[in-house]
C-alpha cells in the first residue's frame, strides 16, 4: 500500500507556490505594520511635546519663562490648588474604588455584580456636562443635599456647597472612581482567595490577614491606580471651574487662559512643561515602586 | 470554483480602491467647503452669514426678530453661533490662525469692541452706510467700527426676599460689613469691576467716563469686598441661575437679564442708580468673506424700528433707533438703558483708558481673581 | 507503667482525635452531606476517598472551619469546635493548590503560623529550620514560592501546616497537581513525616492507589454518605458494598441470584452456568464482586466460570490485562501473569474462572 504524499494544491491561474501561513510575521512585515503607528506617535505626541519644551526655553523670555510662570500668583495658586485637590481626589477615588473592586471580586450573585459594574461605569457613559450639571443641581443652595440636611435637622440654614473645593473634590471623585476601579480590579482579581483561607487556618485574625497577606498583594495595584488617577486629575479643565467657581481654577484652565485670552504663549508653555513634569514624576515614581507589569495591568 | 474565488478576490480589491477614493474625496470635499482663500469676492453678497451672539435670550431674540425676517426678505441665510464673553479672544485667535469664521459680532461689549478696533480686527463702515446710519440712529451711536446696539446697564440687583435692604449706591454695595449677604460679580470684565470700585471710592458718577482709574486703590477696594463675593459669573445665564437657586442674594448683573429674571418668576429689584452704561456694538469682523451681505444686514437692522422693538422685548436691552420706543410697551421702555430716566443716573466707563492699559489691567485682574 | 503515667493515661483517655456526628450540609437545594458519622483515632492517617461530588472536600472544609454544617456536631480532642473560626481551631491544612503566600519567602511561609502565635524570633527560626529539614528543603529557605517546583512547593505547604504541631492535619488532594513519579515520591515523604511526627491526618483524595499507599484507615464516600470505613486491606478483600468493591478494588460486578439452601447463613448462588454455595444472608438478586487479579484462565470446577470473547489485551509490564465480553453480563476485566501462554487476540474465545473463596457476595 503506497503512502499518500502531501502536495500543495495547484490553483488554476496561479503558478507561484504559496508558502504556508504562519502566525509569526517576518521581520520586514512586522516593521512595515508597526511603522504607521510609530510615525503617528512621533508626529502627534513626541514632536509637539518636544516643541513645547523647546519653545518654553527659547521663545519669549527663554528660561525666564519659568520664572514668569512661578512668579505669577495666579499660576502658583493654581498649581498648589491643583496638586492638593488632586491628591484628595486620588485618595478618595482609590479608597472607594478599592472597596468597590473587592466587592466585585467577592460577589457571588451575578445580578449584584452586574448592578455594581453598571453603577461604577455610569460616570464613564455620562458626558462631562451632564455630570457637572447634576452636581450643580445637587449642591445648589436649594438643592437636594441642602434639603436633606435641613430636613434631618443637621443644619438650620442652607450650607454653601457649590463653588467650594468640596464640590470640586466630590465631582472629580465621581468621575475618577471608574478609573480607580478598573485599575484596581486586575490586581484584586489576581489575588487567590484561598490565600485568605490559608492565613485564616494558620491562625491569623481578619485584621492580620488583611495587613500581612491581602494588602501586600494588592499594594502594587493600589500604587498604579493612584498614579493613574493623580496624573489624570491634575489635568482637569472644566469641572473645577463649573463646581468651584472662576476664582479657583486648576492649572490647565489658567494655562488655557494664558494661551487664548492673554496670548502669553511662552509663559503658558513653561507652565505646561511644569505640569507635564509633575505628571511624569508621579507615574515614574509609581513605576519605580511597583514595576511596569502592575502599571500596565492598571491601565487595563 | 476557481472562478468564484477569482471574482471574490477581484471584488475585494475593487472595494478597497473604491473606499480609498471615497475617503479622499470626502476629505477634499470637507476642506474644500471651508477652504480659505484670497478670492472671497464671489461670496461677499451671499450667505450664509455667521453671527456670534451671547446665547440664551440674546441669541434667541437675534434669531426671531432680526435674522429670520431678514432671511425672509433677502434670502440670505444666517447662522447664529453662541460665544458669550469670548468675542475678543476668539476673533484674535481666528485672526492669528488666518481663518476668519465669524462675519458679525452681535452686541459686542464696548471694551471688547474698542480693543478689537485698536487691534485692527473690525471692518470699518463704508462711508455711505455710515452717513445713512447717522441719520436714523440716536446721537453718538455710530462709530467707525459699528453702531451701538444692545446698550445695557451693569446694575446691582437684589433678591427681594433674601436681600430686602438693597444697596442704593456703589458705596453701599461695597460695604460688606453692613450687608454681608453673598454677592456675585462678573468674572470676565475687569473694567466693570474696577469702575464700580472707583465709584465706591468716591469718584462722582458723572466723571467716571473720563476718569483714569487708580488701579491700586480700586483693587484694594475690591480685595475688601472679595470675601463676600461667592460667585464670579462667567455667563449671563449663570448670573441668572445663581439668583434663582439662591447661591447669591444680590450682585451685579446685566439689566436685561435682571428684568428677564423678574419676568420668569424670580422676584428681584434692579438698581439703576450708579449702574454702569455699557453700549454693545454691532460689528463686522475684518476679513469676513461676506462683507457686503454683512453690511446689508446691519443696515436692515438699523432701518427696522419694529424689529428692534421686538428684539428689545426679548432681551430687555436697549436699541439705537429712537422710533423703536414707539413700538414698545411702557413697561419695556422703562427697563431699557437708553430710557432717559435710566440713562441719566447711569455712569459711563472710560474705554479709551482701558484700551490703553489693556495688558496691565488684565494681568492684575488675573492675579486678583485667582492669585 | 508508673502511677503518674497511668494517671495521665486516664486523663487523656479519649483516643479519639476528631469526633464527627451527623454532619449535614446542603448548598441551595443540593444535599452534599447526608449525615456523616466519623471518629478519627489519635495518630492515625485517615483518608476520605470518593469520586468527585461525593462530598469529601466539603466535609474536610467543614472540619477546617471554612464551611459551617447545617446540623451535626464536631469535637476535637473532646472540645466542641463547631463554633470556632478556622484560626481558633488550631488545625493544620494543606490546600490543593498549596496556597503559599507568593510575596513571602519559604522560611516566612513556614513560620507564618508561628508568627501568628507570637513566637519569639529565636525559637521561631529554630522551628522553621527544623521543619524545613524534615521535609528536606533546608537550602531553599530564602527562595520565593514561584522559584520552586511543584513538589518543592508541596513540601513547603506541608512544613507550614505542621510547624506549630497542630492536633490535626488536613490535606485536600495535595498530590493532584504532580506527575506520577513525583506523586509516588511524595507519598513516601508523607508516610515518613507521618511516622516521624505522629500527627493525626485526615486526607482527601479520589485516587484509591494513593489511599491504599498512605492510609491506616479509609473512609469511602459516595453521594454525601459514608459507604465504607475500614483498613485498606479489609476494604480491598472484603468490600461491604458493590460501590466500594467497584470503586476501591476495581472489582468486576457479576449479577447473580441467591436462594436459600441447607445450612443456616448459607446461600446457593446461581450465575449463568455456575452454581455454588457461600456464606451469605442475602437472598434474591445479588452481585458478585470479583477482583481482576483473582481470575484465572481456563475452567476451574466448583467456582465461578465466565466464558466469552476477548475484546482487547494490554501488556502492562509483568501483568496482562484482558477485557473479555461475557454474554449476558458484559465486560469482565482480568489481570493475569504476562508470561502465561494463551490466545489473547481480540476476537478469540476465552474462559475465565475464579475460586469461590475469592468471590464476595454483595447486595446490588
Amino acid at each position: 500500500m503506497s503512502v499518500p504524499t502531501h502536495q500543495a494544491p495547484k490553483r488554476a491561474g496561479r503558478t507561484r507556490e504559496r508558502g504556508t501561513w504562519t502566525p509569526q510575521l517576518s521581520r520586514r512585515a512586522g516593521i512595515l505594520l508597526v511603522t504607521p503607528l510609530v510615525l503617528a506617535v512621533l508626529l502627534l505626541v513626541v514632536y509637539p511635546i518636544l516643541k513645547l519644551l523647546y519653545d518654553s526655553l527659547t521663545v519669549g523670555a527663554g528660561p525666564g519663562n519659568y520664572v514668569d510662570a512661578v512668579s505669577s500668583g495666579a499660576i502658583r495658586r493654581a498649581f498648589v490648588h491643583t496638586l492638593l485637590t488632586s491628591a484628595a481626589v486620588t485618595a478618595l477615588s482609590v479608597g472607594i474604588g478599592a472597596s468597590l473592586a473587592w466587592t466585585l471580586r467577592r460577589a457571588r450573585h451575578r445580578v449584584a455584580t452586574a448592578l455594581i459594574w453598571a453603577a461604577v461605569l455610569l460616570p464613564f457613559w455620562m458626558g462631562v456636562v451632564v455630570k457637572n450639571y447634576a452636581f450643580a443641581l445637587l449642591f445648589a443652595r436649594e438643592g437636594l443635599v441642602n434639603e436633606v440636611l435641613l430636613g434631618l435637622g443637621l443644619v438650620d440654614r442652607p450650607v454653601q456647597l457649590l463653588y467650594t473645593t468640596t464640590a470640586v473634590i466630590v465631582g472629580m471623585t465621581y468621575t475618577m472612581i471608574p478609573y480607580a476601579v478598573l485599575a484596581l480590579y486586575p490586581s484584586m482579581s489576581a489575588v487567590d482567595l484561598e490565600l485568605m483561607n490559608a492565613a485564616d487556618g494558620l491562625g491569623a485574625s481578619r485584621r492580620r490577614t488583611f495587613t500581612s497577606i491581602l494588602l501586600p498583594l494588592v499594594m502594587p495595584g493600589f500604587i498604579a491606580a493612584a498614579a493613574i488617577v493623580f496624573a489624570i486629575s491634575i489635568g482637569f479643565y472644566v469641572t473645577p471651574v463649573l463646581l468651584g467657581g472662576a476664582q479657583a481654577p486648576f492649572i490647565a484652565t489658567v494655562i488655557g487662559d494664558d494661551i487664548f485670552t492673554f496670548f502669553d504663549y511662552p509663559r503658558a508653555a513653561a507652565a505646561s512643561v511644569l505640569l507635564l513634569a509633575i505628571a511624569l514624576l508621579a507615574i515614574g515614581a509609581a513605576l519605580k515602586a511597583v514595576g511596569l507589569k502592575a502599571i500596565r495591568g492598571g491601565l487595563g | 470554483m476557481h472562478q468564484r474565488r477569482n471574482r471574490v478576490r477581484v471584488g475585494g480589491r475593487f472595494a478597497a480602491v473604491a473606499t480609498v477614493v471615497l475617503l479622499l474625496a470626502a476629505g477634499c470635499g470637507s476642506s474644500g467647503g471651508s477652504s480659505g482663500g484670497a478670492s472671497g469676492g464671489d461670496d461677499s453678497a451671499k450667505g450664509p452669514l455667521v453671527v456670534a451672539s451671547w446665547g440664551s435670550s440674546t441669541s434667541e431674540s437675534m434669531r426671531k426678530y432680526l435674522a429670520e425676517p431678514f432671511t425672509k426678505e433677502t434670502g440670505i441665510e444666517i447662522q447664529i453661533v453662541d460665544a458669550p464673553g469670548k468675542y475678543a479672544a476668539s476673533v484674535q485667535a481666528q485672526s492669528r490662525a488666518g481663518k476668519i469664521q465669524w462675519d458679525i459680532l452681535d452686541a459686542t461689549s464696548a471694551p471688547d469692541a474698542y480693543a478689537l478696533d485698536k487691534l485692527g480686527l473690525l471692518e470699518h463702515l463704508p462711508a455711505d452706510l455710515k452717513a445713512d446710519l447717522e441719520k436714523i440712529l440716536v446721537k453718538d451711536s455710530v462709530k467707525d467700527f459699528g453702531y451701538s446696539f444692545s446698550a445695557l446697564g451693569y446694575l446691582v440687583t437684589c433678591h427681594n426676599k433674601r436681600a430686602p435692604k438693597c444697596p442704593g449706591t456703589a458705596k453701599e454695595y461695597f460695604d460688606a460689613k453692613a450687608n454681608p449677604a453673598p454677592r456675585q460679580m462678573i468674572a470676565t470684565s475687569p473694567l466693570v469691576n474696577l469702575s464700580l470700585a472707583e465709584l465706591a471710592n468716591g469718584v462722582p458718577a458723572k466723571e467716571l467716563g473720563t476718569h483714569e482709574i487708580d488701579l491700586d486703590r480700586a483693587f484694594a477696594k475690591l480685595e475688601e469686598l472679595k470675601p463676600a463675593v461667592k460667585v464670579w459669573w462667567q455667563s449671563s445665564d449663570q448670573s441668572q441661575q445663581t439668583m434663582r437657586t439662591g447661591e447669591v442674594d444680590l450682585g451685579v448683573m446685566y439689566s436685561g437679564r435682571a428684568y428677564l429674571l423678574q419676568e420668569q418668576g424670580t422676584p428681584v429689584t434692579p438698581v439703576w442708580t450708579e449702574g454702569l452704561y455699557n453700549p454693545g456694538f454691532m460689528n463686522v469682523v475684518k476679513g469676513s468673506k461676506h462683507k457686503e451681505a454683512s453690511f446689508r444686514f446691519l443696515r436692515w437692522i438699523a432701518e427696522h424700528p419694529e424689529a428692534q422693538a421686538g428684539w428689545a422685548s426679548g432681551t430687555r436691552n436697549s436699541v439705537p433707533n429712537p422710533k423703536a420706543f414707539d413700538h414698545m410697551t411702557p413697561a419695556l421702555r422703562e427697563s431699557l438703558a437708553d430710557w432717559p430716566a435710566n440713562r441719566e443716573v447711569l455712569a459711563n466707563m472710560n474705554y479709551g483708558w482701558y484700551v490703553k492699559n489693556f495688558d496691565e489691567v488684565n494681568t492684575r485682574w488675573q492675579e486678583f481673581l485667582r492669585g | 507503667m508508673t502511677s503518674v503515667a497511668a494517671a495521665s493515661a486516664t486523663l487523656q483517655d479519649t483516643a479519639v482525635a476528631l469526633h464527627v456526628r451527623s454532619i449535614r450540609k446542603s448548598f441551595g437545594n443540593q444535599e452534599v452531606l447526608r449525615g456523616i458519622d466519623l471518629d478519627v483515632q489519635r495518630g492515625e492517617f485517615l483518608t476520605l476517598l470518593g469520586p468527585s461530588g461525593s462530598g469529601k472536600t466539603t466535609l474536610l472544609r467543614i472540619i477546617a472551619g471554612f464551611e459551617s454544617p447545617d446540623s451535626g456536631e464536631m469535637k476535637l480532642q473532646g472540645r466542641d469546635i463547631s463554633r470556632l473560626s478556622p484560626a481558633e481551631r488550631g488545625l493544620g491544612m494543606v490546600f490543593q493548590q498549596y496556597a503559599l503566600f507568593p510575596h513571602l519567602t519559604v522560611a516566612e511561609n513556614v513560620g507564618y503560623g508561628l508568627r501568628m502565635r507570637r513566637w519569639e524570633s529565636g525559637p521561631l527560626r529554630a522551628r522553621v529550620e527544623h521543619m524545613l529539614e524534615i521535609v528536606g528543603l533546608p537550602h531553599l529557605a530564602g527562595r520565593k514560592p514561584r522559584q520552586l517546583s511543584g513538589g518543592q512547593q508541596q513540601r513547603v505547604a506541608l512544613a507550614r501546616a505542621l510547624a506549630y504541631e497542630p492536633e490535626l492535619l488536613l490535606m485536600d488532594e495535595p498530590l493532584g497537581a504532580l506527575d506520577k513519579n513525583l506523586r509516588l515520591q511524595m507519598e513516601e515523604e508523607l508516610r515518613r513525616v507521618h511516622r516521624e511526627l505522629g500527627t493525626t491526618v485526615v486526607y482527601v483524595t479520589h485516587d484509591q492507589e494513593e489511599a491504599l499507599a498512605l492510609s491506616d484507615r479509609i473512609a469511602v464516600m459516595a453521594d454525601g454518605r459514608l459507604v465504607g470505613l475500614d483498613t485498606p486491606t479489609a476494604l480491598y478483600q472484603r468490600p461491604t458494598t458493590a460501590f466500594v468493591a467497584k470503586f476501591f478494588a476495581n472489582a468486576n460486578l457479576v449479577p447473580a441470584t441467591a436462594t436459600a439452601t441447607a445450612g443456616a447463613g448459607r446461600a446457593e448462588i446461581t450465575a449463568g452456568e455456575s452454581r455454588f454455595t457461600v456464606d451469605s444472608e442475602l437472598r434474591g438478586d445479588v452481585v458478585l464482586a470479583v477482583r481482576p487479579r483473582s481470575l484465572r484462565t481456563g475452567e476451574q470446577p466448583g467456582g465461578l466460570v465466565l466464558g466469552g470473547t476477548v475484546v482487547d489485551s494490554l501488556l502492562l509490564g509483568d501483568d496482562r490485562q484482558v477485557r473479555v465480553d461475557v454474554a449476558g453480563i458484559g465486560a469482565i476485566v482480568a489481570r493475569i501473569d504476562a508470561a502465561q501462554p494463551g490466545e489473547f487476540e481480540p476476537g478469540s474465545p476465552l474462559t475465565l474462572s475464579v475460586a469461590v473463596r475469592d468471590v464476595t457476595v454483595l447486595a446490588p
